[in-house]
């Protein structure tokens, strides 16, 4: 090892080899499962031994990406210096104070071997973003040790004392708050219905027919009300069992993924782990936190569980496991650890404020948006369906009607001195809480015809990502537009 | 103000848009800009006519489905050249006091609005077309990967290149964190 440098646990090369294996091999798979089925002895044979050295291929390239990546703590210099590429050399280099987040995580087999995943995001993008596949926990250690005093150091060199998060530096490990399982499992039987119904019913669209016809069974001699009765019946049993199919589904997505979930406070940085099969831990900087996100759906209000959301400045670029990298979330936290979270982060906007709603024209767009794609739906089943694709769109449709009246009484934006409130959201309702100095600018989009109505769509981005509410009175917002205006261009305090 | 004139043309304010402010220093895209975008938009419409024609010249005879098809693609090649017609009519830009606004569109109309002190750092972008006339797209970003990035394009070279200054001095002028 040259000057410091390291390379990763070996255990990598293994990982490199599976990683390589499945980013080359994913394409060949229908290759490989007809060869499966549908060779002879002989060519299986031949397959295998042409198979067999297409398998050491990636493992070359797993332990050359293994051999070549090389990193380097400096603590001299403050940076931590990424060497990679076989053919290209590059080398990455992050300084101590630009780390945004430290990401950690760990499978059982990782555990077993002592090693983790490492990667140290920066507020630039994911391009920019260090990764180490397995690197022993030691070095771990060693990692969020330094930078998570940098974490807090860098914070007080650059913002302004205000903006302070207001908790004691002590070097002990302070326990913010734990999930119990119980919570987990009310937030888990409780979440994403919406969307995994809606695919479900379009599963049942498309396969319900069939199975259908065994309810039908000589239709032609019974009254017409056992018939609707019975279509009926086979729609709603079915959407029953594969609705039961969906909480079941999301209810153990939820406790694997967020087992055990624990937030703490050490050296003043956040630190939050979760996981039951893959724990994960992220260790941010409060001070840094864009904005946040609190998301309920209306049966969770009524078990009192909440979905808080929080966005970072980091590449907004979706990473392997399909999420925003520096999005966060926390699920099932009672109304007492939002607020926790939420004052540690400093994002508590206060004082007095006025409440907008949107125009009622977008509840008839947006209703007649939902009725539109239901009665196609409709159409699309009709031929064969009948009476119960009828039936159960009116149904659909009248119960999507009274979630989007419901979610339209709710929506709204709450306009304070120091920043503003969107609340909006057709089933996962969310608040978006901005403060005014996170804002880099602001959009307001209005069609045409809107013009002599003076509604508006208001829009705003952060470093974090942008959102919006449309169908606000122009009238109405402009006074709190131009004070915001006002404030974001004196405003001396850091956005990052 | 007075050494803004130069940069820009003060326009009267016609009640278009919802962010605009008329007392300061307003640019609309130089007239040269649409034949940049016509050319383009020709250039377009002639690939895809030639590739046509070379279908046709390729069959043995002559279809009424040549025909209708024609004729569509005629309809969309000029409401198509109507509304690009529109949207360069649309562009609006102000150097404000203390931001950068820029209005455009046609049925749905933009307005943007970064202020100075959160520009992250300001491009000029000169496309092959654009240099005949000397034209640039001048865009400002701020931080992030998505959203609150303006572009506007159609400013002649120096004019750009002086918003860009004006931009950078606006920037500069602005104290540093805690200073």
């Amino acid at each position: 090892m040259n000057n410091g440098f390291k390379r990763q646990h070996p255990f990598g090369i293994l990982l490199n080899w599976v990683e390589m294996l499945w980013k080359f091999g994913k394409a060949q798979v229908p290759l490989l499962a007809i060869i499966l089925v549908k060779a002879d002895a002989n060519q299986r044979l031949w397959s295998l031994l042409v198979l067999l050295p297409l398998l050491l291929l990636p493992f070359i390239a797993g332990f050359l990406h293994y051999w070549f990546n090389q990193y380097k703590i400096d603590e001299l210099t403050r940076r931590i210096i990424l060497k990679e590429g076989v053919l290209s050399r590059s080398v990455k280099e992050i300084r101590f104070e630009r780390v945004q987040q430290i990401v950690t995580s760990q499978t059982p087999i990782q555990k077993l071997l002592g090693v983790r995943r490492l990667k140290l995001e920066s507020a630039g993008g994911s391009s920019n973003d260090i990764e180490l596949k397995s690197v022993d926990e030691a070095t771990i250690a060693q990692f969020q040790l330094i930078l998570s005093s940098y974490l807090h150091s860098d914070a007080s060199a650059l913002e302004s004392p205000e903006s302070e998060p207001n908790f004691t530096t002590n070097d002990s490990e302070q326990t913010v708050f734990q999930i119990e399982t119980a919570q987990l499992v009310r937030f888990g039987a409780t979440a994403y219905y919406l969307q995994s119904v809606g695919i479900l019913i379009a599963y049942l669209l498309g396969f319900g027919y069939e199975v259908e016809q065994l309810f039908q069974v000589r239709l032609e001699d019974t009254p017409w009300f056992d018939w609707v009765f019975n279509s009926v019946f086979a729609g709603l049993l079915f959407t029953t069992v594969l609705f039961i199919g969906a909480v079941v589904f999301n209810l153990v997505r939820t406790v694997v993924r967020f087992y055990n979930l624990r937030v703490f406070i050490r050296d003043t940085s956040l630190w939050i782990t979760h996981g039951l099969w893959n724990n994960r831990n992220f260790i941010l900087r409060p001070s840094r936190v864009q904005y946040l996100s609190v998301r309920q759906n209306p049966i969770q209000k009524l078990l009192g569980v909440f979905h808080l959301i929080i966005y970072q400045a980091t590449g907004s670029e979706t990473s392997d496991e399909g999420e925003k990298s520096g999005v966060i979330h926390l699920v099932g936290l009672n109304k007492e650890q939002v607020n926790q979270i939420v004052s540690i982060i400093d994002l508590k906007i206060e004082g007095d404020f006025e409440r907008l709603r949107p125009n009622w024209r977008r509840l008839l767009i947006r209703g007649f948006g939902l009725l539109a794609a239901v009665a196609i739906a409709a159409l699309i089943v009709n031929y064969k369906w009948g009476a119960t694709a009828v039936i159960l769109s009116i149904m659909l449709g009248v119960l999507l009607m009274i979630l989007q009246y419901s979610s339209h009484q709710k929506m709204g934006i709450e306009c304070y001195h120091e920043g503003f409130c969107i609340q909006k959201g057709l089933w996962e309702r969310d608040r978006i809480w901005v403060p005014l100095h996170r804002v880099q600018s602001f959009k307001l989009r209005h069609y045409l015809w809107h013009r002599k109505l003076g509604i508006v769509a208001f829009g705003f981005s952060t470093a974090a990502g942008s959102e919006g509410l449309s169908y606000l009175k122009w009238s109405e917002l402009k006074p709190y537009f131009s004070l915001w205006k006002a404030r974001l261009s004196t405003e001396n305090r850091n956005w990052m | 103000m007075d050494s803004l004139n130069q940069l820009g043309n003060q326009e009267q304010q016609n009640e278009s848009n919802f962010l605009g402010d008329s007392t300061q220093l307003v640019l609309t895209v130089d007239p040269n800009y649409s034949k940049v975008v016509y050319l383009r938009w020709g250039l377009v419409v002639l690939a895809v006519a030639l590739c046509f024609a070379v279908y046709v010249f390729l069959q043995a005879q002559w279809q009424a489905i040549y025909t209708y098809s024609g004729l569509v693609f005629s309809v969309i090649v000029v409401l198509y050249t109507i509304y690009l017609k529109l949207k360069i009519k649309s562009y609006r830009y102000e150097l404000q006091e203390d931001a950068i606004y820029v209005k455009q569109g046609v049925l749905v109309i933009t307005e943007q609005y970064i202020p100075f002190n959160r520009v992250q750092h300001v491009v000029i972008n000169q496309g092959a077309f654009s240099r005949i006339w000397n034209l640039a797209q001048l865009e400002v970003f701020a931080a992030g990967n998505q959203g609150g990035d303006l572009y506007m394009p159609g400013l002649q070279l120096t004019q750009a290149e002086s918003w860009k200054e004006m931009a950078i001095d606006q920037i500069k002028n602005r104290p540093l964190l805690n200073e």
